[in-house]
């Protein structure tokens, strides 16, 4: 009994004893405070970073600007915690724009937002404004990462010896699902044009591991995924996660004296964990929409929008102005970076309406189940192509969109 | 009989000094290690604890933001008294957690969710809140009776049973809401179900709208039942006694393989409604990819560092929801005011500590000073086998 109560009161003492208030902070007069939600880690070399590195450079070239913010946040590796909470926290703190940067934050952005009319948020990635479900103080961007990816799977068609390819893909939604097919139809269209190959032939499959990265326990281990697309033949690793599980296994085959090569996602400075047999890495540069967001919430002007940023096709790789680059990797040999680079070329005519360009969303593109996603001759319309469904357009709600599906020709399942 | 007045004093200082000196040992070390600890990662130990308390305890709302969490963490405290007391160590705590969150979540479905109601039936609020309860608990129960059948029927040690229904429980889960999964709305961008019904959510104080009452008055109830079955029942006694040595207990006429299946199906009824809180929480409200995120482990440090005491549970519970939820505001703070990153298994790395102290005290005490006397406390004897 004594001893019970010697516990309790060094229990008490440790949780009061310390009790002193916190010294204020000192808050320059004319800062403004962002703050930035992260699903992974900021160093995750993947999504997170991308986002984080964002900050930075919202930091560097907006005055006065100044991010706070919180990686880590789902209920795996923050059981403590919710969104709802954090967005207080960051409230406390004086945050007056908020980016929630994930898919699973998009319905609680979307409700938290609503308790908190004089703070702006961006649920990254998300179409809530653009259904007209989220409040007014609630807004949407996303970086066209499609061209990204197909930039990404012809470079794979481009290496490939054994003609197939294996994309490690996090969680089916039509996010994924989208990228997933622009990296099949950037493919097939190189192995069949550049490398002269039939299109039936290539190999491509997915195995999604069922979150955005790897959670031990809760998801498939990208790692071991990455090792059985190897072992099955597969001699490109293409990563659809947030991490960089792919690359790393891609590396360790590769020291074994395997002819693998791999192709990381979302971060620009990615291959740098693969350097010589990394192919190139399709990334995301958020930097330049973070910083119009924080300037139009500074100078009050901002307004909600949900928009897809597209990438500037002067220069993909322009760090102020593209939305969606492609760092060619040490893997490509000139003569394929010249093929590749050509690529792009065709893709930017595409995407500005020049002529001779090509937009590989055009029809005959039919689902895995055998229903015509776009008719003959049939250009996809945005929706079409955010929601990778041939009814985007005529629903009125996100219910009414039919699932997102897999192009014929990929192997895996969206269920 | 040579005791004298003195000769009295002496021994009976002798065994209560290291007693209550024990504790207070493991946690100065703690706090010590703790110290040398921030100061390596180069954040100063007075503003890490400003942090902390601001993040939990200073205002009122942070306050009930750790209620929140505290409750869940609380209530599966309780629930593993049972087990560990009868020496069942019952790892697969988190797999009823979840089992219960999804017990939970399929009440609403059944009852609560036009578009899935097979039922049709109109239980009101009142009437589907305690069906998530009760569904919850029977989940849960159920699937700690599962560890408990593979340990009386199938041998199978509750350790290794545990950790693979732990992993079944979070896989089901997973299929649940994710890719989609049957309880994953369709064109959902979230591993989560939909959001529970406004009108089936638990009612909330005024002033904070992330924190129930009700699911405070839950977990104060189940602490008066465990503490009568702890301290007033012939049932604990049992359990004690199984706890010590289980074949005698069974030799002395105790029903033992009865009470493992009841233990460890009152421990899994208790995690399964603290899964149900974790999902019924005010600004949860639906099933997320992981419900159960370690709570359950958490629990199993509370009950080991309070010695399997059902009244201690409450304060060291209390204690690790504060370092939990410190910790985090202890992480954002330095990053925010100091521009200095801490690790992230910082926090975990700061309860074990706190743990791993306080038992190693116990353990030099009763290496050291062992008990004297004829008839030990109970806990002092649970504390020898960890």
């Amino acid at each position: 009994m004594l001893k019970k109560l010697a516990v309790l009161l060094i229990l008490a003492a440790v949780v009061f004893g310390g009790v002193s208030s916190v010294a204020p902070r000192a808050q320059a007069q004319d800062e403004f405070i962002f703050g930035v939600v992260l699903v992974g880690p900021k160093d995750d070399h993947g999504w997170s970073q991308a986002h984080y590195t964002a900050g930075l450079y919202v930091e560097a070239n907006v005055p006065g600007a100044k991010m706070i913010a919180l990686e880590s946040l789902n209920s795996a590796d923050r059981p403590e915690t919710t969104l709802d909470q954090v967005v207080q926290e960051m409230v406390d703190a004086g945050a007056k724009l908020i980016f929630t940067t994930s898919a699973d934050f998009e319905v609680d952005t979307t409700v938290v937002a609503a308790n908190y009319p004089d703070v702006t948020f961006i649920n990254v990635s998300g179409d809530d404004a653009l259904w007209g479900i989220a409040p007014e103080n609630a807004g949407n961007f996303m970086g066209q990462m499609e061209y990204g990816k197909m930039i990404a799977g012809c470079a794979a068609a481009l290496k490939t010896q054994t003609g197939s390819l294996g994309y490690v893909g996090p969680l089916v939604d039509p996010e994924t699902t989208r990228l997933v097919n622009s990296v099949y139809l950037g493919a097939r269209y190189c192995y069949e044009n550049y490398r002269g190959m039939d299109a039936a032939a290539l190999k491509f499959g997915v195995t999604w591991i069922g979150f955005w990265f790897n959670i031990p326990g809760v998801t498939l281990d990208p790692t071991e995924v990455s090792n059985a697309f190897l072992d099955g033949g597969a001699d490109v690793l293409i990563s659809g996660i947030d991490t960089t599980e792919s690359v790393v296994v891609a590396n360790q085959r590769a020291a074994e004296g395997a002819s693998v090569w791999t192709i990381p996602y979302d971060f620009e400075g990615s291959c740098a964990e693969a350097p010589e047999i990394c192919l190139g890495v399709p990334y995301f540069n958020w930097g330049p929409a973070y910083a119009k967001t924080v300037e139009a919430v500074m100078a009050g002007t901002w307004t909600q929008s949900w928009e897809w940023n597209a990438p500037d096709w002067t220069d993909i790789n322009n760090p102020d102005t593209s939305a969606v680059g492609f760092a060619y990797g040490d893997g490509l040999t000139d003569e394929e970076k010249a093929t590749l680079a050509e690529f792009v070329d065709l893709l930017a005519k595409g995407a500005t309406g020049e002529e001779g360009g090509i937009n590989l969303w055009t029809g005959p593109l039919s689902f895995q189940d055998g229903t015509e996603f776009l008719a003959d001759g049939v250009v996809a319309t945005e929706k079409q192509i955010w929601f990778q469904a041939t009814n985007a357009d005529e629903a009125t709600t996100p219910e009414e969109v039919t699932p997102p599906q897999l192009l014929a020709g990929v192997e895996g399942s969206t269920n | 009989m040579q005791s004298t007045r003195q000769g009295w004093l002496w021994n009976s200082m002798r065994d209560m000094l290291p007693a209550i000196l024990a504790p207070f040992a493991g946690i100065a070390a703690a706090l010590a290690i703790i110290v040398l600890i921030l100061e390596w990662q180069g954040a100063d130990p007075k503003v890490a604890w400003d942090y902390v308390y601001e993040g939990t305890l200073q205002t009122s709302e942070r306050r009930a933001d750790l209620v929140s969490f505290w409750m869940p963490l609380a209530i599966t405290s309780f629930g593993l008294v049972l087990t560990y007391t009868a020496g069942l160590w019952n790892i697969g705590v988190e797999g009823q957690m979840i089992m219960g969150a999804i017990g939970a979540t399929w009440a609403v479905r059944l009852f609560a969710e036009s578009k899935n109601a097979p039922l049709g039936l109109d239980l009101g609020r009142n009437g589907v809140i305690i069906m998530c309860f009760i569904l919850s608990a029977i989940t849960g129960g159920l699937w700690a009776w599962v560890a408990a059948a593979l340990k009386v029927r199938g041998k199978v040690n509750e350790i290794f049973g545990g950790v693979a229904l732990n992993f079944i429980a979070q896989t089901f889960n997973m299929y649940l809401v994710s890719n989609g999964g049957p309880w994953q709305p369709t064109g959902s961008r979230a591993t989560e179900t939909a959001r529970f019904p406004d009108w089936v959510r638990l009612p909330t104080f005024t002033d904070y709208r992330r924190l129930s009452p009700t699911i405070i008055y839950v977990t104060a109830a189940a602490f008066v039942v465990i503490c009568l079955i702890m301290y007033v029942s012939r049932w604990g006694l049992q359990l004690r006694a199984m706890g010590k040595n289980q074949r005698s207990a069974f030799l002395l006429g105790v029903r033992t393989e009865r009470n493992v299946y009841l233990a460890m199906a009152g421990c899994g009824a208790l995690a399964g409604l603290a899964g149900s809180f974790r999902v019924l929480a005010p600004d949860v409200v639906k099933l997320s990819a992981s419900p159960s995120g370690g709570v359950g482990f958490l629990a199993i440090l509370v009950v080991l560092l309070a010695s399997m005491s059902a009244v201690l549970t409450p304060f060291v519970s209390f204690v690790f929801a504060v370092l939990s939820k410190g910790g985090q505001r202890l992480e954002s703070g330095f990053q925010w005011d100091y521009d200095l990153t801490l690790d992230r298994s910082l926090v975990r790395v700061l309860q074990s500590t706190v743990v791993l102290m306080v038992v190693l005290a116990f353990g030099a005490r009763n290496r050291f000073f062992p008990p004297r006397s004829a008839q030990p406390v109970q806990d002092e004897a649970q504390i020898d086998r960890t």
